[in-house]
Parts: structure tokens; C-alpha cells; sequence
């Protein structure tokens, strides 16, 4: 089989990691043929840039911040050095740049496998009830507010409790108008408006990452239960479960949505009813996504063939009590390979050979 | 009715729908053994009399708190309610 490179991006390996690791694993445990990794990171600092055995090369990005364009002569750039055949976008933030460039990345023979744009404004935060009403996909009641004017009326339109959220972090629990208050400016100093007010469901919360094939079916899908949680309420560790309830959730979602690509699902299970609620869609592998691989549903290699436009047969739902339990260690570095970062925004490991 | 919860000799039960994990005790794993195998909820007493000695009593009392503390924890509710 022809040899192929495979480009990722995330490579942060914090107490609150980015998933280009684990997908780097999956992929060289997937992989069959021979597949070279190229690393695209946005710190020299970044641990995933010295693991042994994750990236063949490393590169440093500009943010997203900075825009679809620069973002498109950095690739450029780092595709002359060494072919790319297939990008996979591991963060939040860069998803919508990336879809902007996407067809001129397709014209340099570089391929994704993204979720397109109407699917990815339907997933924001601020225009997530839009689920409920356009796709009939359930989620909680959901409001998005931009000033405090509209707070002293919520007791109307929900019973309190209610979750207070960022459009990309945090998430409060008020049990007022005032408190809601108190949030809502906190959260608008950090994250800026529109501040979501979310009614709160009581239960059971899973999360599932999935891939979609963008014609409605589900390629595949790990479902788990956090086992042990960071401060920051992020997985550190979690068990595959089977729920025939959630997979059917699953499936019917993705079919409305007609996700193309990996995402994190987070489904509640509500303690009173039973019923299932979709809380957030991320439009990207989580971090915990290498348990995947322990399910035997390798879903990063999955999505690499499905770039290359290779056929996929859907996935049947993994065994359930696999568990992961995540470490970390400390990575030893050399000056010489943090210098070539810092300096020059690039490291190859072939020049060492 | 019971195909999602795994439970060892060793008393450690593993429900599949859920992701919770629980210990049981001795008593505890035998009853539950005994309604994984199908057999029901009324023969309990019996069939823990004949393998513990315990008061009839007592044994009555413990399986009915037994029996509650399962659904309490949605371990056999759910799977009734379930599908």
C-alpha cells in the first residue's frame, strides 16, 4: 500500500490535554501501512512535540486567531517540506478556519474529514436549542442571553435550579435570578457574550466520542462513564458502557445532524424519567478518545481512511468495562530539539538520521 | 432481565448499562447469583437458609433490605423498566 503522512494538530499534553496524542497512538496502532506523523502544535513547549514514537516531524502553527489565510500559507509551507495526504484538526477553536481553507487544501492533495458549516454553527453553545426545534434532537430548554436585562424574567420560563454557561467554557449551577446573575457576569468577563442559561437535568451524565459518515450514518461510537474526574471536571479515567437506549440516541442524532467526522458527545440520562438529553457537541476527538482503540473500535484511524475516501463498514457497539485510567509523566526533552522549535518553528527528526 | 450486570465469585458486580461497579458481601453475591440464575425473589429465604445459618427472621429482614437497596440503586428497577 502506498506510504501516507498524516498531520495533527493538538499536541498539548496538560492535566487538561488536547486529543493529539491519543489520536497519534490510534493511528500508528491502526495504521496498515506505512504512515508518517507530522505533528502541528501551537507551543514549543508542547509535550506531544518529544514523545518518542508520536511525531515524525513538528511544526508550530499560528493561532486561529490570526486567520483562515495565514493558517493556509503555514500549511502550504509545511506541505512543501513534506506531504501531507490527510489533516486531522484536533481543537475546537480551529475547526472553523480549517473548514474555511478546506477546499484549498483539497486542491494541494491535502485531505479532512470535518464537519461542515451549518453543522458546526448548529452545535454552538448559543444556538443549541435550535437542535430541539429544527431537528428534534431532545436538549435541555436553553436560552442565550447578552445583557442582565432578560435575568429578572428567567423564574418565567424555567424552574430553578438552572445551569449557567459559557459559549466555549465553564458551567454554574444557580439556584436564582441573582445568582444567575452573579455567573453571568463572570462568565461575560471571561468568555464574552451571549451567556447560556440551561435548564438542569438531574442524572447521569455519559460521554461518547462517534464518528459520522456526513451522509447520516454512524461509523462508530465508544460510549463511557467518567470514572474519576480533574478538578476542571475533565475524564481521568472512565469505563465503556452498553445502553441500548443511548446507541439508539446515538444514531438517530447523528442521522439528523448528518455529522461528517469525530465528535464528543455529552449525553445525560435524566434520574427522574430516564430520558435522554444531548448536553454539548464537540466537533472534535476528546482526549480520552485512545480508549477507543482499547474498545477495539479505533475511531482516528477510522477517520483517516475515510479522508482518503476509503470505504468504512459501521462499527457494531463496543464490548462494555473497558476502562482507562490516565497518567502523566514527566517528559525529558533535549535543549537541541526545544531550540529548533523556538527558533525555528520546525523539527524534523528525519534530519537526525 | 439481569444480561447487563457481570458479577465475579469475588462479589464484584459490574453493571454494563451504567458503568457502576459495586462489592458485594458474601450473602450479598449469593442472593444476586441466585436471581441472575432466574430463580425468584420469594425463594430467597429458603435458599439462604439452606446455605447460611442464619434466624429466618433475620434472613427475611436482610433480604428484604437487600432486595430494596438493589432497586434503590436502579441495579434490578432499571433493568425491569429498561427496554
Amino acid at each position: 500500500m502506498k506510504p501516507i503522512t498524516v498531520a495533527v494538530t493538538g499536541l498539548n499534553a496538560s492535566d487538561n490535554p488536547a486529543p493529539g496524542v491519543p489520536v497519534i497512538r490510534a493511528i500508528r496502532q491502526g495504521a496498515d501501512r506505512e504512515c508518517r506523523i507530522v505533528g502541528l502544535a501551537y507551543d514549543a513547549l508542547d509535550p506531544g512535540n518529544y514523545m518518542d514514537g508520536i511525531a515524525d516531524d513538528v511544526f508550530l502553527m499560528p493561532y486561529p486567531s490570526e486567520g483562515a489565510s495565514v493558517l493556509y500559507e503555514r500549511i502550504a509551507y509545511v506541505h512543501a517540506k513534506t506531504p501531507i495526504d490527510v489533516l486531522i484538526p484536533c481543537l475546537d477553536a480551529e475547526l472553523p478556519a480549517y473548514l474555511k481553507i478546506s477546499d484549498k487544501l483539497r486542491a494541494l492533495g491535502i485531505a479532512t474529514f470535518i464537519p461542515g458549516e451549518d453543522q458546526l454553527n448548529l452545535r454552538s453553545k448559543a444556538r443549541f436549542y435550535d437542535l430541539k426545534e429544527k431537528l428534534h434532537i431532545s436538549v435541555p430548554k436553553s436560552i442565550a442571553i447578552a445583557d442582565t436585562s432578560s435575568i429578572h424574567k428567567l423564574d418565567e420560563q424555567f424552574d430553578f435550579p438552572v445551569m449557567v454557561k459559557g459559549q466555549f467554557y465553564d458551567a454554574y449551577i444557580a439556584y436564582s435570578p441573582m445568582e444567575v446573575e452573579g455567573h453571568f457576569q463572570r462568565i461575560r468577563a471571561k468568555w464574552g457574550a451571549p451567556v447560556i442559561v440551561q435548564e438542569y437535568i438531574p442524572g447521569e451524565e455519559y460521554d461518547v466520542v462517534a464518528v459520522g459518515d456526513g451522509k447520516g450514518g454512524l461509523v462508530g461510537a465508544v460510549p463511557m462513564r467518567k470514572m474519576q474526574l480533574t478538578d476542571k471536571g475533565k475524564a481521568w479515567g472512565g469505563i465503556t458502557i452498553r445502553d441500548q437506549k443511548l446507541h439508539d440516541f446515538i444514531v438517530d442524532a447523528m442521522s439528523k445532524l448528518k455529522w461528517r467526522g469525530p465528535c464528543e458527545l455529552e449525553v445525560i440520562k435524566s434520574s427522574d424519567s430516564e430520558d435522554l438529553y444531548m448536553l454539548e457537541i464537540n466537533p472534535r476527538f476528546p482526549a480520552w478518545v485512545y480508549l477507543s482503540v482499547g474498545a477495539g473500535r479505533n475511531l482516528p484511524w477510522a477517520t483517516v481512511r475515510l479522508a482518503l475516501g476509503e470505504k468504512i463498514e459501521t462499527m457494531p457497539p463496543p464490548e462494555p468495562g473497558v476502562m482507562f485510567l490516565r497518567h502523566s509523566f514527566d517528559q525529558i526533552c533535549k535543549l537541541a530539539d526545544y531550540e529548533a522549535l523556538a527558533i525555528g518553528g520546525e523539527h524534523r527528526r528525519d534530519k537526525e538520521m | 432481565m439481569f444480561e447487563n450486570l457481570a458479577l465475579s465469585e469475588n462479589g464484584f458486580l459490574f453493571d454494563s448499562r451504567t458503568g457502576s461497579t459495586y462489592s458485594l458481601n458474601q450473602t450479598g453475591t449469593f442472593l444476586l447469583r441466585k436471581l441472575i440464575d432466574g430463580e425468584l425473589p420469594e425463594r430467597l429465604l429458603k435458599l439462604l437458609g439452606s446455605d447460611f445459618e442464619v434466624a429466618e427472621e433475620v434472613a427475611e429482614r436482610d433480604i428484604e433490605q437487600f432486595l430494596f437497596r438493589l432497586k434503590d440503586l436502579k441495579i434490578t428497577n432499571e433493568q425491569e423498566n429498561g427496554e
